[in-house]
């Protein structure tokens, strides 16, 4: 196939669908400025999840107080959430500056390519870097629960549920992370 | 004959009763408010008109990009949706920097290189580095759809360079583009159009 039938070929693929692209042009969603686009409702994803995270590494301090825990243990757990919190709510807040610094008006095509990569890639290092930190706070957890059955019912329930929904996601984290290196 | 003028400060009206200036100054402001509001409805209008004169004469363009970068029919509209999104908000602010045509593949590509959609399972085939192994030509596909789902295999950067190839665009424009050296870019699309064309003839004997 020369070059004239390969671009021959190219052009007729787009043909046809002209129709309802006007349509979507016309929609108020767009003309008022009313829907956000896949980036920007990442941005917003991850402004949620530092915000989150910051109010739970504060609300982590009153563990220091809460009397279902032993007091050897409340003031080693309080600090680890407070860390593993703020450590979430950094990564988080770092990778929300990252999306919102990708300027698609003037960045050339090269440059937002590798930092949608980047950002791809840090946050996928993000959750291989935390989740230790979570499967050894459950195991803690049950751990400190070993001699009150209705807790560690529950703990290990809640650890189950968490496991097979971390399984699942996990799975998908490696593919993504694969097809990143890939790419 | 001695003429005299009032002390008070001249506002356009004459030397008036105060009520009367009052009333003057506010119907000024309102008629400034209106000649206002309906420059701004009146350049509303005519930025509107340029946003579909534009989707109307590069709607294929925007359609072939984003089918492109899309993995699934619900991933194509989300681009489209985006693509169009980015294009109105840029037009509004769109000084003639550059030329129109290599904005709008700047925004319509970048709109699509910035967000992430997933592949479907599967093998990944990397159609730069395969060897034998051909992605899956389905029954009755013609040649256009066969060459599209060929460039989806590609990777993102070969992929930007030859859909704005195929879409005609000077080896200058898509350096402009890319953020690339004029040179780089004629070595990729001569590496990329050899490998297709390859596949496509071993597809066809």
């Amino acid at each position: 196939m020369d070059e004239e039938r390969m671009k021959e070929s190219w052009r007729k693929s787009g043909a046809g669908d002209n129709g309802s692209l006007l349509d979507s042009a016309l929609s108020p969603e767009i003309l008022r400025g009313e829907r956000k686009t896949a980036l920007m409702r990442l941005a917003d994803r991850y402004r949620r999840f530092y915000t989150i995270a910051f109010v739970f590494a504060g609300i982590s301090l009153v563990w220091t107080t809460n009397p279902i825990f032993d007091e050897s243990v409340r003031v080693p757990m309080s600090i680890f959430l407070v860390v593993y919190f703020l450590a979430c709510g950094i990564m988080d807040w770092h990778l929300h500056n990252k999306v919102r610094d990708i300027d698609i008006y003037r960045m050339p095509t090269a440059e937002v390519i590798g930092r949608a990569m980047d950002c791809r890639k840090l946050h996928l290092q993000c959750v291989m870097v935390l989740m230790p930190f979570a499967i050894g706070f459950v195991g803690f957890m049950i751990w400190l629960f070993s001699k009150e059955l209705p807790a560690l019912v529950g703990v290990c329930l809640g650890a189950l549920v968490g496991g097979v929904i971390g399984t699942m996601k996990f799975r998908e984290f490696m593919c993504d992370y694969k097809a990143l290196r890939r790419e | 004959m001695t003429i005299t003028v009032d002390d008070r400060a001249w506002d356009g009206m004459g030397p008036v009763d105060w009520r009367a200036g009052w009333i003057g100054r506010l119907s000024g402001w309102v008629w400034r408010m209106l000649t206002a509001a309906s420059g701004l409805t009146a350049e509303r209008c005519r930025e509107e008109a340029r946003f579909i004169e534009l989707v109307e004469s590069h709607g294929e363009t925007i359609n072939r990009i984003c089918r492109s970068f899309s993995y699934r029919e619900g991933d194509f509209d989300d681009l489209r949706q985006d693509a169009l999104v980015n294009i109105w908000r840029g037009l509004q602010s769109f000084r003639n920097e550059s030329e129109l045509r290599t904005w709008l593949y700047r925004v319509t590509l970048n709109t699509c290189v910035s967000t992430y959609r997933k592949r479907p399972k599967g093998e990944f085939v990397d159609v730069m580095s395969m060897g034998n192994v051909l992605p899956d030509r389905g029954d009755g596909m013609d040649d256009s759809e066969w060459l599209r789902t060929l460039v989806g295999e590609l990777p993102e950067i070969d992929r930007a360079i030859i859909v704005m190839w195929l879409e005609d665009l000077s080896y200058d424009e898509i350096a402009d583009v890319m953020g690339m050296k004029r040179n780089t870019v004629a070595t990729r699309i001569r590496r990329t159009k050899d490998k297709l064309r390859t596949i496509i003839e071993k597809e066809n004997i």
